[in-house]
């Protein structure tokens, strides 16, 4: 059986963010993958499918630790199946073995965004820390995001 | 007296006065597409922003005209007869004291029609609590088609505390116009 190998290089992972999508970015340095901006976009499927794939990949070279962070400002209601099923491969990660930590950010007084976040606890097995930003850092933080 | 006519016959001034007393922000008649809707969202986000709603308030108003939308342009039926193209839809929002109403319309076959207003009614009737088991359910099932899951439906029945009226106007025998009427209070 042919296996596929990875090189720690061809894990980095940029997708810039547009008006409908969200800067995904993976660093090996810091093990950390992002998700910054907003998920609206109409074809949700094509969209994360590279994500996916990539995903695939990451599995292959059985990482140590991964972060994963959400910092979300509108999600539509197809891409919330779409991160749901993104965390569920991530869970399998964990259960190989990876040390996972899941944190979802959301702008203080977005009740919802909040209530998404503890929507996924009851979604998926691994602990998220929901995490309360001020208007401010929220802002800063998705701004940054545009510039990739 | 067409359509048309009775558009020709309209004082552009009744129509901006009617718009103001309605305090309507957007109106879009036509077809949606994939560039138009972002461009729509970031007006009306945009506009909302310079006002001092509750940022909850504001954040939903958009959220439901994304669903809205993509609702929409998942959902638009060809019209061969109709001047403005395939798939006419309408899409209002206004703020009135209370808070903002979303409004939208559009074409649906009459074998759908069924479905759709079943599916509403179900949900007419739940609590806040039982909307957000049943959206966490669906979500847990997987249920999904290629067009949405109806969890655009829970979503926007969430985000205006089940504020959210339908209406089925049968056209003809294959047509009915489908309309929603979502509040969201301040």
């Amino acid at each position: 059986m042919k296996t596929e190998t990875v090189e720690h290089n061809e894990l980095e992972l940029i997708i810039k963010s547009t008006a409908q999508t969200p800067l995904i970015k993976y660093s090996v340095e810091n093990s950390k993958l992002e998700f910054i901006g907003r998920s609206i976009p109409e074809d949700v499927a094509g969209f994360y499918e590279p994500v996916m794939r990539w995903l695939k990949k990451l599995a292959l070279t059985k990482p140590r630790r991964l972060k994963v962070e959400l910092l979300l400002d509108y999600v539509n209601s197809n891409s919330t199946k779409a991160i749901l099923d993104i965390l569920k491969t991530i869970e399998k990660l964990k259960e190989a073995g990876t040390i996972t930590e899941l944190v979802w950010y959301y702008e203080e007084d977005d009740e919802d965004m909040m209530e998404f976040g503890n929507d996924l606890l009851y979604l998926i097995k691994t602990p998220v820390k929901i995490i309360s930003l001020s208007e401010t850092s929220f802002d800063e933080r998705t701004d940054a995001s545009k510039l990739f | 007296m067409t359509v048309m006519d009775s558009f020709c016959n309209t004082d552009p001034y009744t129509i901006m006065t009617c718009v103001q007393r309605q305090r309507l922000l957007f109106s879009f008649s036509g077809n949606p597409s994939s560039d138009l809707n972002a461009s729509i969202i970031d007006h009306i986000e945009k506009q909302l922003r310079t006002t001092e709603d509750p940022l909850r308030v504001q954040k939903r108003v958009v959220n439901i005209v994304i669903e809205a939308l993509q609702n929409m342009y998942h959902h638009q039926h060809p019209l061969e007869d109709c001047f403005t193209g395939d798939g006419s839809t309408i899409l209002m929002v206004g703020r009135t004291s209370g808070g903002y109403i979303v409004t939208t319309g559009n074409y649906v076959d009459n074998d759908s029609e069924l479905s759709l207003d079943q599916r509403l009614r179900e949900l007419e009737i739940l609590s806040d609590i039982e909307l957000r088991e049943r959206h966490v359910a669906a979500l847990k099932s997987g249920l999904r088609t290629k067009k949405g899951a109806g969890l655009g439906l829970i979503e926007m029945a969430r985000r205006s505390n089940n504020n959210i009226q339908h209406k089925l106007t049968k056209i003809s025998n294959k047509l009915s116009f489908f309309s929603l009427h979502i509040e969201i209070k301040f």
